[in-house]
């Protein structure tokens, strides 16, 4: 079994909310059935809710390599979460340990959005690789566990080109990194920035023919909040464009910035196809 | 291995198990049993009722199931698969809900008797002068409203082509296309929805279409065709009908899978049966309707592993209705839905529950007089269950989370239901039809049962 959940007393709260039917989210853990129905897992509210590590799928890539991929469900409107990587945020085996969130935004409050952070972070493994990748978050008592499933047809993916009406991932680079695409994207950094001042964030897009992109600068890892000049920017245009914006850090530490380049909200439904990108920042007192 | 390939090696193996347990043999097969059962006088019938839409050279069914000969080697198979129910496939719970559907394949239990009875007794021929004449059925090239409307349809609209790649993942095609051919409104009284044949429907998952129509500058969507597998039709109640005009647009939403074969320029066609034009219907329906299994603002579908759950999804409707149809629509981790009614006098009716197998989309339609009529104001629950354990066959990975997504592998949950809704004149009206249909009928009305 490789999905362990375990309850810590005392730490969940009960949402009076619509009863589950008897038989409702009772889950194998480590220590045996445990009763997880406290948590009505169905319901988005403001608090009080798990945080869900999501796998997304996996796709096979040209050189033979393979990547998985996962997102976060957040089934809290208000309340974010800072989990640092470590022994409650962390990727076995230890060797694909590091690319994850440790900074989980809220769900939009507004249904008509999207409320799952999809494909955030992924893992390539050797083509040889013979076992799974697990990810693990500990939050609010709950261990949850997210294997991939490396070799399950049901959860196998595209990733730079598909027939869907989102069809191809457009080309990336960020700050000075190599031009990437999809979603293991480009990685650039460490760049250094003092709390309180500003750092340029430079992107260069080759958006081929899509004629529409929505831009997003997302805080990925780090210890205090991140203030985007822009965090959002819908790009018209085709072909290449190249975009800035200013991020401000309230706290010294090592970051994470993740930018996406997508055409339209239903590339995220169809699991294809938009670019990740990634900046690592240090950031000074 | 495509879910194609998946079911086709299931019922094989079935087959193989079939003959395992049951220690088939040829010889026993034409062995003449004392029994009174049948193939030519008792179990051709059944089949010819319930089967042969299906199994038939150009059907859907794995095999031809028309002659003697084609049904001898399956016997045990068709034992086990009829005494289970798996087949004929109609998923509805008979234990529950409103029972009388105009398109139940299903077999009685004298019917499941005969079949197993025939099978313990050898599979006898009989007397071959005992056989039913046999039946002529469609190609899979035909449309199968013709031989039931009498006319092929009136228009044809198509899809747009689409190439569908031999091997890879799941792809959708959703073209939206204008209807052509229309001099004015026109009132549909049924539809029909046919991929190329024969590859075009190996390929097709479902093909779906909605009315779009733009009044006062803004869009309007009515649910219109749907295309799965044993689901081409829809036929709409007596003198009911949807209304389609000159402008109006066709939006198609296709999903496809490879079958290892590329199918280049597939085109979907949806045919058109149309009321004639000094005849329009009375009612107008709004087609088929998606009703959410989970309540609207704050739930969402998250299914931890290896654990079972159930939503539910409540509506209140604003005005009379009448639903003439429900279909179950989840992917691999549900596994069946229920509808209920809370009417406003705070009777509760189940109206339906069925059972979901991802290889089958079927529409359960209401014969005409047990159709519900629901007053506005009446409550209508879908019930929805999921199994994420290694008990559920179709699981593909029970460790993983499932959250809802278009993907095979992601999970959905509504329910389609085909519903016209009506003005308090138009519904007391049709109450008091209903009525007198049922009184026709000799049978009593809710309110009489309970002596109201």
């Amino acid at each position: 079994m490789s999905m362990r959940i375990g309850l810590l007393a005392g730490t969940v709260l009960a949402l009076v909310l619509h009863a589950p039917a008897e038989g409702q989210n009772e889950v194998w853990g480590a220590e045996g059935r445990v009763d997880f129905s406290e948590f009505r897992i169905a319901n988005v509210v403001p608090r009080g809710q798990p945080l869900i590590p999501v796998f997304e799928g996996w796709f096979n890539n040209p050189d033979g390599t393979r990547t998985a991929s996962w997102g976060y469900f957040n089934l809290n409107t208000e309340e974010l979460f800072h989990v640092p990587l470590g022994p409650d945020n962390f990727v076995e085996p230890a060797e694909f340990d590091g690319m994850q969130p440790t900074y989980f935004l809220p769900a939009p409050d507004d249904r008509g959005r999207r409320r799952r952070h999809e494909s955030v972070f992924a893992v390539t493994v050797p083509g040889d690789y013979q076992g799974q990748v697990t990810w693990t978050l500990r939050v609010r008592g709950l261990t949850i566990e997210s294997p991939s499933s490396f070799g399950s047809e049901a959860y196998e993916m595209l990733n730079i080109e598909s027939a869907t009406s989102s069809p191809v991932s457009p080309l990336m680079r960020v700050a000075d990194s190599p031009v990437g695409r999809g979603r293991v994207g480009p990685v650039a950094g460490p760049v250094t920035v003092a709390v309180g001042e500003s750092l340029p964030l430079e992107l260069w897009l080759d958006l081929l023919d899509r004629e529409r992109t929505i831009v997003d600068w997302y805080h990925h890892q780090g210890p205090g909040e991140v203030t985007f000049a822009q965090q959002e920017s819908v790009v018209d245009a085709t072909g290449e464009v190249e975009l800035q914006t200013l991020a401000t850090f309230s706290e010294p530490g090592e970051y994470m910035l993740r930018v996406t380049a997508l055409e339209n909200p239903s590339a995220l439904v169809q699991h294809c196809c938009w670019t990740n990108g990634y900046l690592y920042v240090t950031v000074t007192p | 291995m495509n879910r194609h390939a998946r079911f086709s090696l299931l019922l094989g193996l079935s087959a193989l198990v079939a003959v395992a347990v049951f220690g088939f043999s040829p010889e026993k097969l034409s062995a003449q049993s004392a029994g009174d059962v049948t193939f030519a006088a008792d179990v051709a019938p059944i089949l010819q009722a319930s089967c042969q839409e299906c199994h038939n050279p150009e059907g859907v069914g794995p095999m031809s199931l028309l002659t003697y000969e084609e049904v001898r080697p399956w016997a045990p198979m068709i034992r086990e698969k009829v005494s289970t129910r798996e087949m004929p496939p109609w998923h509805v719970d008979k234990n529950v809900g409103i029972q009388q559907f105009k398109n139940d394949v299903s077999l009685s239990d004298g019917e499941i008797e005969k079949i197993v009875q025939w099978v313990d007794s050898g599979a006898p021929l009989g007397n071959p002068a005992d056989l039913p004449p046999p039946l002529e059925w469609p190609s899979g090239e035909d449309w199968r409203l013709e031989s039931l409307l009498g006319r092929p349809p009136d228009l044809i609209v198509p899809s747009t082509s689409f190439d569908v790649v031999a091997n890879g993942l799941d792809q959708w095609h959703t073209p939206v296309v204008e209807i052509e051919g229309l001099d004015g409104p026109r009132w549909v009284l049924a539809n029909e929805t046919k991929p190329s044949y024969p590859l075009g429907r190996r390929v097709t998952h479902h093909a779906n279409s909605s009315v779009l129509r733009v009044v006062d500058g803004e869009e309007q969507r009515a649910g219109f065709s749907n295309f799965g597998i044993g689901k081409p039709y829809d036929i709409y109640p007596l003198n009911t009908g949807m209304m389609v005009q000159p402008g109006d647009q066709l939006s198609w939403n296709i999903h496809y899978y490879p079958i290892g074969q590329e199918v280049i320029g597939e085109v979907a066609e949806v045919g058109l049966w149309f009321y004639p034009e000094d005849e329009p219907p009375q009612f107008a329906t709004a087609g088929d309707q998606s009703f959410g299994s989970y309540r609207s603002d704050d739930q969402e579908m998250v299914i931890p592993p290896n654990s079972r759950q159930i939503t539910q999804g409540i509506h209140v409707l604003q005005q009379n209705a009448r639903i003439h149809s429900f279909r179950v629509h989840e992917h691999l981790i549900g596994t069946g839905q229920s509808l209920e009614a809370v009417y406003p006098d705070g009777r509760v009716e189940i109206l339906g529950k069925a059972g979901w197998h991802p290889s089958w989309h079927i529409t359960y339609l209401y014969e005409d007089h047990v159709a519900p009529l629901l007053p506005k104001g009446t409550v209508l629950i879908i019930t929805a269950w999921y199994d994420n354990t290694e008990n559920n066959p179709w699981n593909p990975d029970p460790n993983t989370w499932v959250v809802h997504g278009r993907r095979t592998g992601d999970e959905m949950s509504h329910m389609w239901i085909g519903i016209s809704y009506f003005d308090d004149g138009q519904f007391e009206y049709l109450v008091a039809e209903r009525e007198r249909v049922l009184e026709e009928l000799g049978i009593a009305t809710a309110g009489e049962e309970d002596g109201g």
